[in-house]
C-alpha cells in the first residue's frame, strides 16, 4: 500500500490523477447510462 | 450494448493512459505504438464480451462472470499496455500487489454489476459507475504501485517509441471517438424509441382507419370533403348510392352538390353554411333535399364542421356527412298530418282550420275583401249512434265528410271539429247570395239518404269583415247562427245577425240572474196533482220550479231550465227543487206522493243517491213518498251507470218514473232492464187521442205494455173529460193535467193536504175552473 501511496504521490503528475479519475467516472456513467436503455428496451436479450 | 461495451472499453484505455502521461519514474517513458493499440483493443473486446455475457441472463453467476470478465479484461489492458512502456530499464513488479489489484478490480467490477442489475439502490446506475470507476482506479493505481521501474544502463532509449504528446492526442481522439460514439449511440437509440413509437402510433393509426373505413361501409353516412378554396369535394362511395347513382357518377365538385340540392332548400342551406363559415354556429347542420336518379327527392340531414382555417380565419377545408333522414321525414309528415287531420274523416281538425282560418282572417285585414265560417251540425246524430252503434255512426261521418269535401272549392277548407260537429272556411271574397247557395248545397248533400239513415243538417253562417276580425268572435257568431238555425226549424241555415249577439247577451243575463234567484230565493215550486184514474183520488204532486224575475215578470221553464243545462246551474236548481218539494211534502199532514224531475246532468252526479239520502234525511221525509222522474235521455247517456244509480234508489225506497214515454227513444229494452215503478205518456199523445187514431193506439200501446209488464202508467197532459174518459176507458192508473188541476203554490192545495179530502180535488180551483171544463169526479 505504501508503494501505491508512493506511486501517486511521487511518480504520478498531481493533475493527473483527478483528470484520469474523472474520465474514468465519465466513461463509466455513459457506460450504464447505455446499458440502462439497452436494459429498458425489448432487445436486451435479443441483441445481446 | 455495444456502445456501452465500447465506452467503458473506450475509458478504461483512455483512465490508464491518461495516468500514465502522469506517470514519471524519472527514468524517461515511451510507448509502443503496437501493444498500446492491442491493449486498447483488448479493453474494447472485454467490455463488450462482459455486457454481451450480462445482457444473456440476469442470474448472479451470469452477472458475477460478467464483473469477472470485465475485471479481467481491465487487468488485460492495464499490463498489455504496460507491457508497451518503454523505459530505460524494466519493470519489477511485486506480485502479491499485483494479485490484490486484479482482485480488488475484479471484487468492485462485479459489485458494480451486481448493483446495476439488482437496483440495490435508489440510483443503481449511479451508484455502478462510481464501483466501477474505483474498481478501475484501485486495479490501476495499485497495479502501477506494483510496478517499480529498475534503471538499466544496457538498455537503449525508447526513439522510435510513442512520445507523450502523440499518446495525448491518441487518448484525446479515443476520447472524442468515445463521447462521438456515445452520442451516435444516443441518436441511435432515440431514433430506434422514436421508430418504435411511430411503429407503434402506425399500427393503431392503421388499425383506426380500418376500423373507421368498415364503420363507413357499413354506416349509412355518406361523406364529403370540401376545399373551400378550390371547390373540389370528395365524394364517399356510400355517398352516391344513397341517392341511387353509381360511385363516382359526378364530378368531384361542389358544383355537384349544388345542382342536386332542391331550391327551396338551398338558401336555407346557403344561410346555414355561412353561420357556421364565420363562426356563428359550432357546426354546419341542415336538412334538405337531395335530387335522386329516379328523379324524386331525398331528404338528408348534412351535417359538417371547418377542419382548417387560414390565418385570417376564413375557412379552407370542410368536411361532414349526409344522412338519409328519409324514414323519419315520412313518420314525421305523417305525424304532422295527424297533428292537423282528423283521424276518421281525414278532413283538416280543429287546430289546423284555425290556422287556416287565422291566415284568412289576416289576409282579409291585409287585402280586404271577406271570408266566411260556417258551423256545421247534424241533428239526431246521437240517436244514430245510439241506436245502431259507434260503427254506424262513424260510417255516416266518413260519408258525410266526403259529401261536403266534394262540395266545396279547392280554395275553401271543411273540417271536422268533434263529434258531429263541421265547419268550412269559405274564401274568394263570396257574396252573401253565394254563400247562401252553398249552405243549401250542402244541406242538400247531407240530407241525401245514406246507407244507414237519412240525416239532416243545420249550417250557421258568420262573415269576416261583416261579423268581426277576430277568429274566435267568428266562430261564436257562427255558432249562434247555427243554434238559431236548430232553434227555428231542422235542416235549414242561418247567417249571423247582429240581433243574435243581443238575444245571446240576454241569455247570459238570465242564467246570471237565475244563478242569483236560486241563492236568493226568488224561486217558487209549484205543485201539480196526480189522482187516481178510478176513484179520482190525489195520490200526490208533481213538484214544477216557477220563476217570477222582478223585473222581467214570469220566466217560463222552457226559457231557464235548458240554459241552466247549458250553463250547469241545473245541477244547484235541482238540489233546490228537491230539497224545497221534500221539505213541503214532509210538513203535509197526509202522506201524499211528491214527484221530482231530475235532470240528465244530475243523473250523471256520482254522489246523487248520498244527496237525495241526506236531503231525505235533512227534511224528514220518508222515502217511500218520493219518486224521482228520469228521461230516456238521461238514461242513455250512460246506461250500464244509470241502471246501478237506479237500484241504489230504489234500494232506498224511492220510485223511478220514466217521465215523456214516447217522445225519446221509447225503446223496449229499457223497459226491460230497468225496474221502473211508472211510465209516464208524454203529454203529446194524450192531447190527440180524441182527434188523431194513431195516438190513442199509441197510448192504448203503451198502457198495455204497462200492464203487462207490471209497470204502473201515468197520462200527462190529461185536459177533457173525454181524455180522461179514454183513459179511464183504457185502464190507466193515474193521471195528471189541467184537467185535475194547473200546478200552483201548493198553498192553493191547503185542503188536500192538510185535511181529510185528499181522495178528491176541491171544485172551487178558480184557475182551473175558468180554464177547464168543470171538474168531474170519478166515482
Amino acid at each position: 500500500m505504501y508503494r501505491t501511496l508512493v506511486c501517486l504521490t511521487v511518480e504520478h503528475k498531481a493533475w493527473v490523477i483527478p483528470l484520469s479519475a474523472f474520465i474514468c467516472w465519465l466513461s463509466c456513467q455513459i457506460t450504464f447510462y447505455l446499458l440502462g436503455q439497452a436494459r429498458q428496451s425489448r432487445e436486451w436479450s435479443v441483441l445481446v | 450494448m455495444v456502445a456501452a461495451g465500447i465506452a467503458a472499453g473506450a475509458g478504461t484505455w483512455s483512465t490508464h493512459f491518461i495516468a500514465m502521461l502522469g506517470y514519471d519514474p524519472g527514468l524517461g517513458v515511451g510507448y509502443d505504438p503496437f501493444l498500446t493499440l492491442v491493449s486498447f483493443g483488448v479493453a474494447i473486446a472485454a467490455s463488450c464480451c462482459a455486457f454481451a455475457l450480462l445482457g444473456s441472463s440476469n442470474r448472479l453467476p451470469i452477472v458475477l462472470g460478467s464483473g469477472v470478465l470485465l475485471g479481467l479484461g481491465v487487468a488485460g489492458m492495464h499490463f498489455t499496455g504496460m507491457s508497451g512502456v518503454r523505459i530505460p530499464g524494466r519493470f519489477a513488479w511485486d506480485e502479491a500487489l499485483v494479485a490484490f489489484a486484479i482482485t480488488a478490480g475484479i471484487a468492485l467490477t462485479c459489485l458494480s454489476l451486481l448493483v446495476f442489475t439488482r437496483d440495490l439502490t435508489r440510483h443503481p446506475a449511479a451508484v455502478a459507475a462510481i464501483l466501477l470507476t474505483g474498481g478501475i482506479a484501485v486495479l490501476h493505481f495499485v497495479a502501477m504501485g506494483a510496478a517499480q521501474a529498475v534503471p538499466d544502463p544496457s538498455a537503449s532509449r525508447p526513439d522510435e517509441s510513442l512520445d507523450r504528446g502523440a499518446l495525448a492526442i491518441g487518448i484525446a481522439v479515443v476520447m472524442l471517438a468515445v463521447f462521438a460514439f456515445c452520442v451516435l449511440g444516443l441518436f441511435a437509440e432515440h431514433l430506434r424509441r422514436v421508430n418504435q413509437a411511430l411503429a407503434a402510433q402506425g399500427s393503431v393509426l392503421r388499425a383506426s382507419e380500418e376500423r373507421l373505413a368498415r364503420a363507413l361501409d357499413a354506416g349509412s353516412d355518406g361523406l364529403w370533403d370540401w376545399n373551400i378554396a378550390t371547390g373540389e369535394t370528395w365524394f364517399s362511395d356510400r355517398w352516391f348510392t344513397l341517392l341511387g347513382y353509381e360511385p363516382g357518377a359526378f364530378e368531384s365538385h361542389i358544383g355537384t352538390w349544388q345542382r342536386l340540392v332542391h331550391p327551396e332548400d338551398m338558401p336555407r342551406a346557403q344561410e346555414n353554411l355561412a353561420a357556421h363559415f364565420e363562426g356563428r354556429s359550432p357546426a354546419y347542420e341542415c336538412e334538405h333535399r337531395l335530387r335522386c336518379k329516379d328523379g324524386g327527392w331525398g331528404w338528408v340531414l348534412a351535417r359538417g364542421k371547418v377542419v382548417e382555417r387560414d390565418a385570417q380565419e376564413r375557412p379552407i377545408r370542410i368536411v361532414g356527412t349526409h344522412i338519409d333522414i328519409a324514414a323519419r321525414k315520412a313518420v314525421e309528415s305523417q305525424v304532422a298530418h295527424m297533428a292537423r287531420h282528423d283521424g276518421l274523416t281525414g278532413l283538416t281538425n280543429r287546430t289546423h282550420f284555425h290556422e287556416l282560418l287565422d291566415g284568412a282572417l289576416a289576409e282579409v285585414a291585409r287585402a280586404g275583401g271577406r271570408c266566411a265560417v260556417l258551423c256545421l251540425d247534424l241533428d239526431r246524430f246521437k240517436a244514430v249512434n245510439d241506436t245502431l252503434g259507434h260503427l254506424a255512426g262513424d260510417k255516416l261521418l266518413k260519408q258525410i265528410a266526403e259529401r261536403l269535401r266534394t262540395r266545396i272549392r279547392s280554395i275553401d277548407a271543411v273540417a271536422r271539429l268533434g263529434g258531429d260537429e263541421f265547419a268550412i272556411l269559405i274564401g274568394g271574397d263570396p257574396t252573401s247570395a253565394f254563400l247562401d247557395r252553398v249552405a243549401g248545397d250542402l244541406i242538400a248533400a247531407v240530407g241525401e239518404p245514406v246507407a244507414c239513415d237519412g240525416q239532416v243538417v243545420d249550417v250557421g253562417l258568420s262573415i269576416a269583415p261583416d261579423h268581426g276580425l277576430d277568429e274566435e268572435l267568428l266562430f261564436r257568431r257562427a255558432d249562434l247562427a247555427l243554434y238559431r238555425a236548430k232553434a227555428e226549424g231542422r235542416n235549414t241555415h242561418r247567417i249571423f245577425d247582429p240581433a243574435m249577439d243581443e238575444a245571446e247577451a240576454g241569455r247570459r243575463d238570465i242564467g246570471r240572474e237565475l244563478r242569483r234567484a236560486i241563492a236568493e230565493g226568488g224561486l217558487d215550486l209549484h205543485f201539480q196533482p196526480q189522482v187516481r184514474a178510478t176513484t179520482g183520488a190525489v195520490l200526490g204532486f208533481e213538484a214544477l220550479v216557477r220563476w217570477t224575475h222582478p223585473s222581467r215578470g214570469s220566466i217560463p221553464p222552457s226559457t231557464f231550465i235548458p240554459l241552466a243545462e247549458e250553463t250547469g246551474t241545473i245541477v244547484t236548481l235541482g238540489e233546490w227543487v228537491l230539497r224545497t218539494a221534500c221539505s213541503e211534502a214532509a210538513r203535509w199532514a197526509n202522506p201524499l206522493k211528491i214527484a221530482v224531475n231530475l235532470s240528465p246532468r244530475q243523473f250523471q252526479q256520482e254522489d246523487l243517491p248520498d244527496l237525495i239520502l241526506g236531503i231525505l234525511t235533512e227534511t224528514g221525509l220518508s222515502p217511500a213518498r218520493l219518486e224521482i222522474e228520469v228521461t230516456e235521455t238521461a238514461i242513455f247517456a250512460d246506461m250500464s251507470r244509470a241502471l246501478s244509480l237506479i237500484r241504489r234508489l230504489k234500494a232506498l225506497g224511492i220510485s223511478i218514473a220514466m217521465d215523456d214515454f214516447g217522445t225519446g227513444y221509447s225503446s223496449l229494452a229499457t223497459l226491460q232492464a230497468f225496474p221502473f215503478d211508472k211510465i209516464k205518456i208524454d203529454r203529446s199523445f194524450v192531447g190527440q187521442v180524441g182527434s188523431s187514431p194513431q195516438a190513442a193506439v199509441i197510448v192504448r200501446t203503451v198502457l198495455g205494455l204497462g200492464r203487462n209488464l207490471g209497470i204502473g202508467v201515468v197520462a200527462e197532459g190529461v185536459e177533457t173529460a173525454d181524455q180522461r174518459d179514454f183513459l179511464i176507458a183504457e185502464a190507466c192508473d193515474e193521471l195528471q193535467g189541467y184537467f185535475f188541476g194547473r200546478p200552483q203554490p201548493i198553498e192553493r192545495f191547503a185542503s188536500l193536504v192538510h185535511g181529510a179530502a185528499a181522495e178528491a180535488l176541491p171544485r172551487n180551483d178558480a184557475r182551473a175552473e175558468a180554464a177547464l171544463p168543470p171538474l168531474e169526479r170519478v166515482a
